[in-house]
């Protein structure tokens, strides 16, 4: 009998350790949040936004559009870590490290992982109910930051990898990714047309455009007026000359230019107060959460100052050094020759070149409307908005009118050279007019080879990446790589 | 049921009885003099027989004619009794030192190895008891075939790579570790004492690893702790003392001052030297130099005064290894006690050991306890195992790092004629002063680790009745790292010291981390072991297992160091937005749960057929819910030849057994992370605040990784058992591996673990032990064991391949082949290498497209090892040769001290005077300046034959002492000699690639046992 009892017990142990079963593997991660558990409440959704926000490096298209085009000269000696100089030599091919993940470009893959992060929170917020109308507004203007993320970050991928310099419409651009994939190791998607990609920029931001309110000035984020500049920038791709020309009416008047008396703290200004008191319509923030983005890092290194990359001659010396403002807050000419737009590193100043990033500037938007007005054929107003930059930039500057079409659109490019330097335009600049790129001989080392890189040229186009080819076949390759 | 329980037996005992019989009692009893249960006694030339009580009594019917009885136990030696006309008959049986040979433990059963169907290996303590090592697994080497034990590093307390039966997946392969029933976290064994352990179990197969189920795919090894013996207590001190030496380097000479400076002049300078011939280069070999056109301009003073410089700058021949190299003392104590009576018996011991690198700072010292105890009534059986140890180990700089802090890499590459001293005695420290920085590190910087472990196991069985018990198996793992580390504010390397966030120089650093594991197990049931008839033996258990694993993990680094404060985290300064000094803090904890149940049974048939099988379900939280349920199971049949009846008419066989298993089971390790299949979102460091951002894709169809193991083993004795072979070949599939596949950038990540690899190995396994000389007095043992095996991956599912550097994923090829560009010689004409395009064609031209995948793979072919024991009164002679074969590593380090385009500042292999220098010359080093590229040049054959140890003893046993039973005092050298083709320090490694990995010792010791 007592055996018995020793049985039944044994029994019930053995049953209440299959009930166990559940309690021992039905566990939960501690360090992770599942996905479906992790937006919850608007407090998640804010968190998740600014994940997404912190992921845009904005620093890689910075980079490609320097070392590829006639911005800078390379480091010398032995303080030169030989960055940058596959693109600077125009010697990349598809699996350069330029373009891998981890590495100083991966622009594919951050843009992307961008589109996703927001793909996913536009998607997991869908069922959150907002608390209070505070919320309620909230919500909607979140979906409008999102799908304004999404659009510029499509943008840029356009501008890089298109498989046409200037764009074209029936032509391959990148994929058009606007729903999160759920089977990725299934998934191989095809580029889309450039139209295909233009017309859902053009459809997120015009929704955008109605979600989020004018008293929303957070420029470290996406604005009603970083919307309006996104428009106009698709605008610009595009050569919508007359559409770039409403948007800037919109906007310029909504954040005018920044005068030459406060135009030095835009860049000595380490961390900008988040309003719309300066021209610069959108940023991203930098501090020391994310010290490793700065953009000052690909010129100098952080620590030791060893320059990797130094002002281009040809850039320095189309500046008025006296007058002109943006000399001395650009550039650095003494002890050596330096890149100061983001910091500058000389003994003793310990910088860390923490500084934000500066996305769309009301400079660009009036660049801009001058050049769609002279494309219209309205020179006066084009002078008009030329002379306007200038003052704002210029001691003592007087305009002499350009009064052909031909020499006010070179000038134009050439003053979105000089105020536009390091801001990841200038590749692009000359990109969508399909103009060569052109150096100085004294900045590259007298090597004539790297001087010229006409349009033609299979290294004017950027390759898709040689890791997305390879996970996915189904992706079309540009010519010559 | 009970009756015809009854009458069964006695149906089966009346089967053995004939006509013409007698009745034979006794009792057998051990040295102590008391009694044995379960010794079998036999009828010499027949199957008759019986097994003694817990009384130690038998009683056995035999035929009038027989004629000898035979004794036999587990753990005794066999004696044979001639029966004459006795009808009485006490035996005494005496233990034997081959105990251990005679029983399989594998951790949930203990077979004898007759009776037992799968491949194992027992290395017993005598192999692995004293070996100067803190970690036991490296103890396994050359011990038992087809096990793979690579020691990566010579630091002293550093664990070893350790394949059982090849590599069976692209992630971890560690085998499961178990400790008296307990499982234990694998790759932290130098908080043990490896003195305490009685034996381990290697199972390799379906029938032994496979029992654990999800567990097992990578083989397991059972360690059995010592436990004590009835009777008076014994207690022994063993201590050992000696030092270890840095090794030479192998097939490797560097330049000293003379061979340097002549290397500067003639291949750095000269005609088609880089070095300028018009102004100072800073390498005095040329500088100074008459064949250098600047000399024709200098003065006769000034040629005097460089002719000077240069005759005191070859006075300098600085050898950096053996500044950095040190003779590494070692130190042992150990005092254990062990004993019993009343049905108690207890093991216990303190440990102490201390053993210092062969490189400056490097050491580890271990304190351990262990207690283990038995209680046995007439039912109940409780055995509690403790052990509890702490460990200090101190490491060296940036080991087994491509950097200039790390010793080897700076004692390679340091010129001969810098100085390490300045005048002053002060260390030369100063940019570009590799040597001296490095040495200066030594003593300026800790890296610091101290290890607490502690294991607890309580065994407890009731028998209930009729053979049926219930048992109970529950234990803890558990161990906890406190590792720090400081960079001293006031020397050279702490000013160098950079921040996180970029900026300003910091001043030193300070860094400390915990991490803790913990492992708990319970496995409950009930099992079934009975004798029928002295023919029937079943063996069965069903059983219920929990296991719950927890980690966690913190630390910090903190910045500008207090320059008074030092070595602590008060030293610390406060981080602000202003001074940069932000400390960086980290830490996680996880956790998962394995809930099991299992059916283990064998049955043997007259000592002559043995069946086994398992049946297993794993249900382990690393999976979906969906991918839970996973059941496993194994079978196996062994054939013991020599107990059939026409085996008795041959005199050529005294064993011969033939056994074969088949079985899954999985690998739990392939899983990684604990929640790898959840797509999640974690926390992100971002310049927006609080932050979350996906962190992990998931996979919703996570399996475990899977593997069909087929083994069929053959064991046979001959020459009066002086020749023991035991022989086996098995095939393994593993599926279902894990891959890491590219998906595309627009899924928001870049790889997915996928499972959609396989892997099949494939070898054969032998082991043969050769009593050469038997004589009363004299024994010696030669024995040799190897394991050839193929390794093939046989699926990468629609993947063709995977390239990931220097290495490649291909099907049809082994895991772990190098995959690079091939390289022919040099052009006599030009200076430049040849290399080899994708057809294997010459080409002048280097492009990584061109790599190959035919330079062989990091994993060896062959392992295998020989032993020779020589024993004669009370000497004894052990020695142990230790071989891998089929390695091929690439030799990172070569890519230093053979390149002439950079790093021309560093030290050169002696070889390097030959470097091209004219049209004609045949050399295999390059014109200077020309671009010296990663190539098959690079890939260095590792295979190696290794002096593994040699050990000598001599054991005196007093007469008639009441306190000293017997002394031992001998002596031991480890790695005393190797023979390889590799060129460097030690080409025995545990991954692809050397990068100046800190090399296994020279070990020298003398010990003494001194057992009361």
């Amino acid at each position: 009998m007592k055996l018995l009892k020793k049985i039944t017990l044994f029994l019930l142990l053995a049953i209440v350790a299959s009930s166990c079963e559940k309690k021992l593997t039905d566990l939960q991660p501690i360090d992770q949040i599942p996905s479906q558990l992790a937006i919850q409440n608007m407090a998640d959704v804010a968190n998740a936004l600014n994940g997404v926000y912190g992921t845009w490096s904005a620093r890689r298209s910075i980079y490609i559009s320097a070392f590829i085009s006639d911005e800078i000269r390379l480091g010398i000696g032995t303080e030169y870590r030989n960055v940058g100089n596959i693109l600077f030599n125009w010697i990349h091919v598809s699996d350069s490290q330029d373009w891998r993940d981890g590495e100083t470009g991966g622009t594919w893959t951050n843009l992307y992982v961008v589109i996703d992060r927001a793909n996913r929170l536009l998607e997991l917020m869908v069922p959150v109910v907002p608390a209070n109308a505070i919320e309620d507004g909230l919500k909607i203007q979140y979906r409008g930051e999102l799908l304004g993320l999404r659009a510029m970050a499509h943008l840029e991928l356009l501008r890089c990898f298109s498989r046409t310099a200037e764009y074209n419409p029936s032509e391959l651009g990148v994929i058009l990714q606007t729903s999160f994939v759920k089977a990725p190791a299934a998934y191989k998607p095809a580029r889309n047309t450039q139209a295909e990609v233009m017309a859902s920029i053009n459809a997120d931001l015009l929704e955008a455009r109605g979600l989020i309110a004018t008293t929303f000035t957070n420029n470290s984020r996406i604005t009603r007026n970083a919307i309006i500049a996104g428009q106009l920038r698709a605008a610009m791709h595009v050569k919508n000359w007359q559409g770039v020309v409403d948007r800037a009416n919109e906007l310029v008047p909504l954040q005018p230019l920044t005068p030459r008396a406060s135009y030095a703290a835009i860049w000595t200004e380490r961390n900008l107060l988040e309003n719309q008191s300066t021209e610069v319509i959108w940023k991203l923030n930098l501090n020391s959460a994310n010290a490793g983005a700065a953009i000052g890092l690909l010129f100098q290194d952080g620590g030791t100052g060893a320059v990797q990359a130094s002002p281009a001659v040809k850039l320095t010396s189309s500046f008025d050094q006296v007058n002109d403002i943006r000399f001395s807050t650009f550039f650095k000419t003494s002890p050596r020759s330096l890149i100061a737009k983001y910091g500058f590193f000389v003994t003793g100043n310990g910088e860390t070149f923490q500084y934000d990033i500066k996305m769309i500037r009301t400079s660009e938007i009036v660049l801009a409307r001058a050049e769609a007005q002279a494309e219209l054929g309205q020179i006066a107003q084009a002078n008009s908005d030329l002379s306007l930059l200038r003052t704002n930039r210029i001691t003592g500057y007087t305009h002499a009118a350009l009064a052909d079409k031909a020499s006010l659109i070179t000038a134009i490019l050439q003053e979105r050279y000089k105020e536009l330097c390091y801001e990841g335009q200038r590749y692009f600049d000359l990109k969508r007019r399909s103009l060569p790129i052109v150096r100085d001989i004294a900045d590259v080392a007298n090597n004539t080879a790297i001087q010229t890189l006409l349009p033609t040229d299979s290294k004017y186009l950027l390759p898709v990446p040689q890791q997305e080819k390879f996970a996915n076949p189904s992706i079309q390759q540009n010519p010559g790589y | 049921m009970k009756k015809l329980f009854y009458l069964c037996t006695i149906l089966l005992f009346s089967l053995g009885v004939s006509a013409q019989t007698r009745t034979i009692t006794g009792v057998v009893k051990n040295a102590q003099g008391s009694p044995v249960p379960d010794v079998s006694v036999l009828v010499k030339g027949t199957r008759g027989g019986t097994t003694t009580n817990l009384a130690g009594s038998f009683s056995l019917v035999v035929n009038v004619d027989s004629k000898t009885l035979v004794f036999s136990s587990v753990g005794m030696n066999t004696v044979t009794i001639p029966i004459g006309s006795q009808s009485v008959i006490n035996v005494s049986l005496t233990s034997t030192d081959k105990v251990l040979e005679d029983v399989v433990v594998t951790g949930y059963t203990t077979k004898r190895r007759t009776e037992f169907t799968g491949a194992s290996t027992k290395v017993s303590s005598k192999k692995f008891e004293q070996v100067p090592l803190a970690s036991l697994e490296q103890m396994l080497q050359g011990q038992a075939p087809g096990i793979y034990i690579a020691s990566g590093s010579g630091q002293p307390g550093s664990t070893a790579r350790v394949n059982i039966r090849g590599v069976g997946s692209f992630g971890n392969v560690n085998p499961l570790y178990i400790l008296d029933g307990i499982p234990i976290e694998d790759g932290v064994f130098r908080t043990l004492n490896p003195n305490d352990f009685e034996s381990i179990d290697v199972l390799k197969d379906a029938a032994g690893a496979g029992l654990y189920g999800s567990r097992g795919a990578n083989g397991v090894i059972v360690i059995t702790s010592k436990k004590g013996k009835a009777g008076k207590t014994l207690v022994s001190y063993r201590g050992q003392t000696g030092f270890a030496e840095a090794p030479s380097a192998l097939n490797l000479d560097m330049m000293n001052t003379a061979q340097r400076l002549q290397y500067e002049e003639n291949v750095l300078g000269g005609p088609v030297g880089i070095l300028s011939a018009t102004a100072l280069s800073g390498y005095p070999g040329w500088d100074y130099s008459p064949k250098n056109p600047r000399f024709l301009t200098l003065t006769a003073s000034q040629r005097a005064t460089e002719a000077a410089l240069l005759d005191s700058i070859k006075l300098i021949d600085t050898d950096w290894p053996s500044l950095f190299f040190r003779r590494g003392k070692f130190t042992q104590h150990e005092v254990n006690a062990s004993g019993g009576g009343q049905g108690v018996t207890f093991f216990t011991s303190l440990g102490y050991y201390k053993q210092e690198g062969v490189l400056q700072r490097s050491n580890v010292e271990r304190y351990t306890f262990r207690s283990n105890l038995d209680f046995k009534t007439n039912r109940l059986t409780i055995s509690v195992r403790t052990s509890a140890g702490f460990s200090k180990l101190n490491g060296v700089e940036a080991e087994a790092g491509v950097a200039l802090n790390n010793p080897i890499a700076a004692s390679y590459l340091e010129l001969p004629y810098r100085r390490p001293f300045l005048t002053n005695g002060k260390v030369a420290v100063g940019v570009g002063n590799t040597g001296a920085n490095a040495y200066d590190r030594a003593n300026t910087t800790t890296a610091l680790t101290n290890q607490f472990k502690g294991t607890l196991g309580v065994t407890a069985q009731y028998d209930i009745w009729g053979g049926i018990s219930l048992r109970t198996i529950n234990g803890v793992d558990w161990r906890n790292n406190n590792s720090s580390r400081f960079i001293d504010p006031n020397s050279f390397a702490g000013t160098l010291q950079l921040i996180p966030t970029g900026g300003t120089v910091g001043q030193g650093l300070y860094n400390e981390g915990n991490s803790e594991n913990l492992q708990l197990i319970s496995t409950s049931g009930l099992a079934f072991n009975r004798t029928f008839n002295s023919k029937h033996v079943v063996n069965a258990q069903a059983m219920i297992e929990s296991i719950r694993n927890r980690s966690r993990f913190n630390n910090f680094t903190g910045y500008g160091i207090n320059p008074r404060l030092l070595n602590t985290p008060s030293g610390i300064t406060a981080g602000t937005n202003g001074n940069n000094l932000i400390p960086l803090i980290g830490g996680g904890r996880t956790l998962n749960g394995l809930s099991s149940m299992f059916a283990i049974a064998d049955y043997t048939f007259d000592k002559r057929i043995t069946v086994s099988g398992s049946l297993r379900r794993d249900a382990p939280s690393q999976l979906p819910e969906k991918n839970r349920n996973n059941v496993y199971w194994t079978a196996g049949a062994s054939w013991n030849i020599y107990g059939e009846r026409f085996m008795q008419s041959q005199n050529i066989f005294q064993d011969l057994r033939l056994r074969a298993s088949y079985g899954e089971a999985a690998n739990i390790n392939g899983l990684g992370a604990d929640f790898g299949y959840i797509s999640t979102y974690g926390s992100s460091n971002s310049a927006y605040g609080t932050a979350i951002v996906p962190s992990s894709p998931g996979n919703e169809d996570y399996k475990l990784e899977t593997q069909i193991i087929a083994n069929v083993g053959l064991e046979f004795g001959l020459w009066n058992n002086r020749i023991r072979f035991v022989g086996d070949y098995f095939q393994k599939d593993s599926k279902e591996l894990f891959v890491n596949q590219e998906i595309t950038r627009t899924s928001g990540f870049t790889l997915l673990r996928t499972n959609i690899g396989q892997i099949r190995n494939t070898g054969f396994e032998f082991d043969l032990r050769v009593d050469a000389i038997k004589t009363k007095e004299v024994l010696v043992t030669i024995g040799v064991n190897g394991a050839p095996l193929k390794n093939r991956i046989t699926s990468l599912g629609q993947i063709p391949e995977l390239a990931a550097g220097t290495g490649i994923s291909r099907v049809g090829l082994p895991i772990g082949t190098h995959f690079t560009v091939g390289y022919l010689g040099i052009d006599p004409q030009s200076g430049l290498p040849v290399y080899e395009d994708i057809n294997g064609k010459p080409t002048s031209i280097y492009s990584a497209t061109n790599s190959r995948a035919t330079f062989g793979t990091f994993l060896p072919t062959f392992t295998g090892g020989a032993t020779v024991e020589v024993s004669w009164k009370g000497f004894a002679l052990s020695a142990l040769i230790y071989t891998a074969q089929g390695v091929k590593r690439f030799n990172n380090e070569s890519f230093f001290y053979e390149t002439t385009n950079s790093n021309i500042a560093f030290n050169k292999r002696v070889e390097m005077l030959n470097t091209w220098v004219k049209p004609g010359d045949i050399t295999n080093y390059q014109r200077v300046s020309s671009q010296r590229q990663f190539s098959s040049k690079d890939i260095r054959d590792a295979s190696f034959v290794r002096f593994r140890n040699l050990t000598a003893g001599y054991t005196f046993t007093p007469r008639n002492n009441k306190y000293l039973r017997s002394v031992r005092v001998w002596g031991q050298g480890q790695n005393l000699y190797t023979w390889t083709k590799w060129t460097g320090f030690d080409p025995e490694e545990s991954n692809n690639i050397a990068t100046y990995e800190f090399p296994n010792p020279k070990t020298y010791t003398l010990g003494i046992d001194v057992n009361f």
